[in-house]
């Protein structure tokens, strides 16, 4: 049957108009919600690791203006006075941005995180001086959980609606008419229904008397088996704190372990496991997010952590700020050589290698969290992205790391339930039950943070070792030794 | 082929003469015919001319049955109206017989209006208009009674309806969202009377201000129940809105006058020479007498009565004279005082903090806290070392010389135009409302602005006797003199331990909040504030104009500078502020005066948190010297 011209010619009419409309939206689409615009140029890798993209935007990225306006929305949920601020983050004057938040405009700007959430630390000499900002050290002023349960909290909340939302970014600046209609009807319901979602994800950790990580500490590996392999949940609990994360070098090699408990045989794991968990990894229920991981975000994320793991393996610890007694450290120097290096040392025997529990004798509950099968599973997955890295292994065991920039890294043991150097020295019978984290004034006596004697309420977070996972036994090294010479090896180890 | 309505107004006017006079005039008609209005006849226009006519102004005519007068359908609705006699008689235009349609005994509005109208096909007149006594047509027309119109009256009018009532929606469109600041072309005019766009967000409607002093006198303290007694500045010398204080603008928003503060409102002040002097208006001094806590309260306590109803409001605007049209009078009886009602109790909520720290009294506000209200921080859990953060209002002078300098009294930016937008918070400023323009202009001003030279006798042996004493002491910290900045740590942060002046106002600025400010103005990347600090000290400030800024330090706690250079202990631990008379012997205003003709002043206790007199003092600040000295170091400074 041939259909008469004038009929055919206008049904290519109507074509034409109908992939001009489609080309036109599509367009629109991809404008609005995928088009990327580059990241400004970074002045260094530092800024780069505490401001720069890893790739988290596109899955987990909240939209600029609601992450903005969120706590002058929802200051009940905020832990005191201070926005963002109050979850005790690392904010540089002059940044727009927290360290550890990106800013990105995928569509539209977004805000996500990147690793320096966790692992960019401040010190103080004094309540009254500017925050030192250490690139790499633990955040361990920094309350991750906090800032989990505000945004769940916020999404929970009836009053996250287009109108509230609006009408305060309304005070921030003039949103176009289309984009006021896209925040209205796309991105703010959206958002609610992916904090909503979050906060059934994140159940486990709320349940009723579990315990909180608290500054400076997460649930590593029950975060990794709940979000990247939607494990079932268990009954472990497995605060640990943050790790430094400078000086990668001298933590690989064949045989050497990283993670608390020797979860990960490589670097490259750790840092593209930990990216991926932090939203980089594609999901599935965002729509074309697969497609475009696979078609260009993928490559750009492998650069990324290649790039990453470059500039951390040659980061340098931060060297002791503070005076030194170099002749009580040159007595403390045979003393670690006794009894800290065939673990601590670089090359030492067991440094960067599994310990076993039985002879560590720290609080198993972090160990415990992770198993064989968690390993199995998560490997599947990442495989399954496209992603080729060393496998994740289980090992009944607790890493023994090196001590590189160590006065940074209180407090100390994997749940960091030991305040300072000085009460790691004594054994667990005097050392601190219950004390103050978070707060970033040194304590050069000690070497650690200050606990006590501030406001405690509104700059830390109080931890009770008698809580699950918080137990400060164990590692009982050097207890015996002398006071005398405690002291000098507390000297030499601030040189480290 | 028969002539009707539609062909004639194509043709040509001269040809529809022509046509009217070769016409006979026919028979005086009866019965209702449809009329089209005919101009421009021949062009485009005429169609369009008949079709606009024929929806909104006539329709046609309804003659008498007994051919003695007739009646228009008029108006979009097609109304029965304007009679008109109707006769036979010559025509104004060629003498012959014709119909003539008379108003001028018959009706009011037509009066002046003489149709004439000759038969020129069957059942088709066509017709002349003459006004006044012109005997030349202004306009034509036809009638026809070649066919019945159909009754579209009801559709006429629902299109008619619909029409005006787009109309009357562009107009509110347009109405809606004017926004027109009133402009004042001297720059120093603008800086006192201009608009910072405050009044977008923040206006308070123009009546609205105006009719609360006059209803709630009652929350007014002083004598007279005005603005004055909030010390205000009303200058005579303003353009125009005279009634509207010094840092008061206008605008109007959404068609309704709206007014708020400008900077002008905290720097600028008056001097009087005596009590009896009149008072000279120094733009660019710290606004001395205005009590701004003081007028906010008044607002709270306004919203807060019984009598701050829509119904009685308008009732009172009506009385002093307020001149809104209906649209606005609607708008603010049935939205806008029950809005601004909520706006000001919402706002009393929010300003509860002001509450737990003493009152600023005149010359002085609360910087910090207020921001941290702006982001909602709840003020309730805020630590109480930040509670108390009042301090004196600044001069603002020379702000192009303090390019660089950490500005604050705490030295916690380094930026003029942040700091000015931070300041523009104040003035209802808010990122979106924010006019760019405006700000520029006072800007400008302020970057080149000078303080006025001491008006009163100078000992100028005795200041040279100062001035190596001021070299020695001062110059340092404060620069070179009053013009010259040059100074190693001018602008720069004195640590709180050795200016060791009350630390009240350094600690309510708080780390929490210089963070958030980071995210302020975010949504225009090349206005984000970037150069807040927390500071652990006071900076140290150049002197210009030092005369006009006392009393002196951060609080505002030393009322003369001859009271700085004395050791705490011997200042003053009580005074009075917000009184203008100048003591040149001192340098300082007078602050012994407790009330003026029932105006009370401020009485202002050292004792309080965040008012403390301390600091400053020691042999390094000049508190050691001889008094002869110190007199001399005072004749000095007053060239500043």
């Amino acid at each position: 049957m041939s259909l008469n011209p004038r009929t055919k010619q206008k049904i290519i009419r109507c074509l034409i108009v109908i992939v001009i409309l489609g080309v036109a939206a599509g367009w629109f689409g991809w404008y609005k919600f995928f088009r990327e615009e580059p990241e400004p140029v970074w002045a260094n890798q530092s800024e780069r690791f505490k401001y720069g993209s890893i790739g988290a935007e596109a899955t987990r990225g909240i939209p600029y203006y609601i992450w903005l306006v969120l706590p002058r929305i929802f200051p009940e949920y905020v832990p005191g006075p201070g926005g963002y601020k109050a979850f005790g983050l690392v904010w540089e004057e002059g940044h727009e941005m927290p360290a550890g938040f990106t800013k990105r405009v995928i569509g539209f700007p977004r805000v996500a995180n990147n690793c320096a959430i966790c692992h960019t630390g401040t010190w103080r000499s004094k309540e009254g001086e500017t925050p030192h900002i250490v690139v790499g050290a633990p955040s361990h002023t920094t309350d991750v959980q906090g800032l989990l349960r505000f945004l769940t909290n916020c999404g929970k909340d009836p009053r996250f609606n287009a109108t509230t939302i609006l009408s305060e970014i309304d005070r921030e600046t003039k949103l176009s008419m289309v984009d006021r209609l896209l925040y209205r009807f796309v991105l703010i319901p959206f958002t609610r229904t992916a904090l909503m979602k979050q906060d059934q994800q994140l159940k486990w950790m709320n349940r009723p008397g579990w315990p909180d990580w608290g500054r400076g500490r997460d649930d590593p590996m029950n975060l990794t088996k709940y979000f990247m392999t939607s494990m079932a949940t268990d009954n472990t609990t497995g605060q640990a704190d943050f790790p430094s994360v400078w000086n990668l070098k001298i933590r690989k090699g064949d045989g050497l372990y990283l993670n608390w408990s020797c979860d990960t045989p490589a670097v490259r794991s750790v840092l593209i496991d930990s990216a991926l968990g932090l939203g980089a990894a594609p999901d599935s229920s965002v729509p074309l997010d697969n497609l475009m991981w696979s078609l260009h975000r993928r490559a750009w994320f492998v650069q990324r952590m290649e790039e990453m793991d470059d500039f951390l393996s040659e980061l340098p610890p931060p060297a002791y700020p503070f005076a030194i007694d170099h002749d009580l450290a040159a007595q403390g120097k045979p003393i670690y050589t006794q009894q800290c290096a065939s673990c601590h040392d670089v090359g030492g025997h067991y440094t960067n290698k599994p310990v076993a529990p039985a002879e560590i004798g720290t609080d198993l509950e972090r160990m415990n969290t992770w198993t064989q099968g968690a390993a199995d599973e998560a490997n599947r997955r990442v495989k399954e992205m496209g992603i080729n890295r060393p496998n994740m292994v289980k090992i009944e065991s607790y890493q023994s790391p090196p001590l590189d920039g160590i006065w940074m890294r209180a407090p100390y043991l994997h749940n960091g339930s030991v305040p300072t150097l000085r009460d790691l020295l004594n054994p667990a019978s005097e050392r601190p039950k219950v004390f103050y984290r978070g707060y970033d004034v040194y304590d050069p006596i000690n070497v650690g943070f200050v606990t006590q004697g501030f406001d405690t309420a509104h700059q830390s977070w109080k931890l009770d070792t008698a809580e699950r996972g918080n137990g400060n036994q164990g590692h009982a090294y050097g207890t015996l030794l002398a006071p005398a010479e405690k002291n000098a090896l507390l000297e030499y180890l601030k040189t480290l | 082929m028969t002539l009707t309505a539609d062909q004639l107004l194509k043709k040509p006017a001269q040809e529809l003469d022509d046509l009217f006079k070769t016409a006979s005039a026919g028979p005086i008609p009866v019965g209702e015919a449809t009329g089209t209005a005919i101009a421009c006849p021949g062009s485009v226009w005429a169609r369009l001319f008949a079709w606009f006519a024929r929806w909104f102004l006539w329709q046609g005519k309804i003659f008498d049955p007994a051919g003695q007068c007739l009646r228009n359908r008029v108006s979009a609705f097609s109304v029965i109206a304007i009679k008109a006699e109707v006769y036979a008689r010559q025509s104004w235009l060629d003498g012959q017989d014709c119909i003539v349609i008379d108003y001028s005994q018959t009706s009011l509005v037509a009066r002046f209006v003489r149709d004439e109208i000759r038969l020129v096909a069957p059942g088709l007149y066509l017709g002349q208009v003459y006004l006044g006594k012109n005997k030349k047509p202004a306009l034509k027309f036809s009638i026809s009674f070649q066919y019945q119109p159909a009754r579209k009256c009801w559709r006429r009018a629902c299109a008619a309806t619909a029409a005006l009532l787009i109309v009357f929606g562009i107009y509110l469109i347009v109405r809606l969202t004017s926004d027109v600041p009133v402009t004042y072309s001297a720059p120093l005019d603008h800086f006192k009377y201009g608009s910072t766009g405050g009044e977008r967000d923040a206006g308070i409607p123009y009546w609205l201000w105006k009719v609360m002093p006059a209803m709630f006198p009652e929350f007014i303290p002083g004598p007279h129940h005005d603005l004055t007694s909030f010390g205000f500045v009303f200058d005579p010398t303003r353009p125009v809105d005279k009634d509207l204080p010094v840092g008061v603008s206008k605008r109007k928003v959404q068609g309704i006058d709206r007014v708020f503060f400008n900077c002008a409102i905290c720097h600028v002040g008056t001097v009087r020479d005596t009590p009896a002097s009149a008072r000279r208006i120094i733009a660019g001094m710290p606004s001395n007498t205005v009590d701004l806590q003081g007028f906010e309260r008044f607002l709270f306590a306004c919203a807060t009565s019984e009598k701050f109803t829509p119904d009685r409001i308008a009732a009172e605007m009506k009385r002093i004279g307020a001149n809104d049209d209906l649209i606005n009078r609607l708008i603010l009886r049935y939205i806008g005082i029950d809005l601004g009602r909520t706006r000001l109790l919402f706002l009393r909520d929010r300003f509860k903090f002001m509450d737990r720290e003493p009152d600023t009294g005149p010359g002085r506000v609360d910087t910090f806290n207020p921001p941290k209200v702006l982001m909602n921080f709840p003020m309730d859990q805020v630590p109480e070392r930040e509670w108390v953060g009042n301090c004196d209002l600044p001069s603002i002078w020379n702000q192009g010389a303090r390019k660089g300098m950490w500005l604050h009294w705490d030295g916690n930016n380094n930026s003029v135009e942040e700091r000015n937008r931070s300041a523009a918070f104040g003035t209802g400023a808010i990122p979106p409302t924010l006019d760019r323009p405006s700000m520029k202009r006072m800007e400008a001003w302020l970057n080149d602005a000078k303080p006025p030279g001491y008006p009163y006798p100078i000992n100028h042996d005795l200041a040279a006797r100062g001035a190596p004493i001021y070299r020695d002491y001062c110059a340092r910290c404060h620069g070179e003199n009053g013009r010259d900045f040059s100074g190693a740590l001018v602008g720069q942060v004195t640590p709180i331990e050795q200016i060791a002046t009350d630390r009240h106002r350094l600690d309510s600025y708080s780390v929490a909040l210089c963070a958030n400010q980071n995210l302020l103005y975010s949504a225009y990347p090349e206005e984000r504030f970037s150069h807040f600090r927390k500071t652990f000290g006071y900076a140290n400030q150049p002197l210009d104009g030092l005369w006009l800024r006392a009393p002196y330090l951060h609080n505002g706690s030393v009322p003369t500078l001859r009271d700085l250079l004395n050791p705490a202990s011997e200042r003053p631990a009580v005074f009075y502020r917000g009184y203008d008379v100048y003591d040149p012997r001192n340098v300082g205003f007078i602050t012994s005066v407790k009330e003026e003709d029932g105006q009370a002043y401020f009485k202002y206790d050292t004792a309080l948190p965040g008012n403390g007199n301390f600091g400053h003092e020691g042999r390094s600040y000049g508190t050691s010297l001889p008094a002869d000295e110190k007199d001399a170091l005072v004749e000095y400074l007053k060239q500043f």
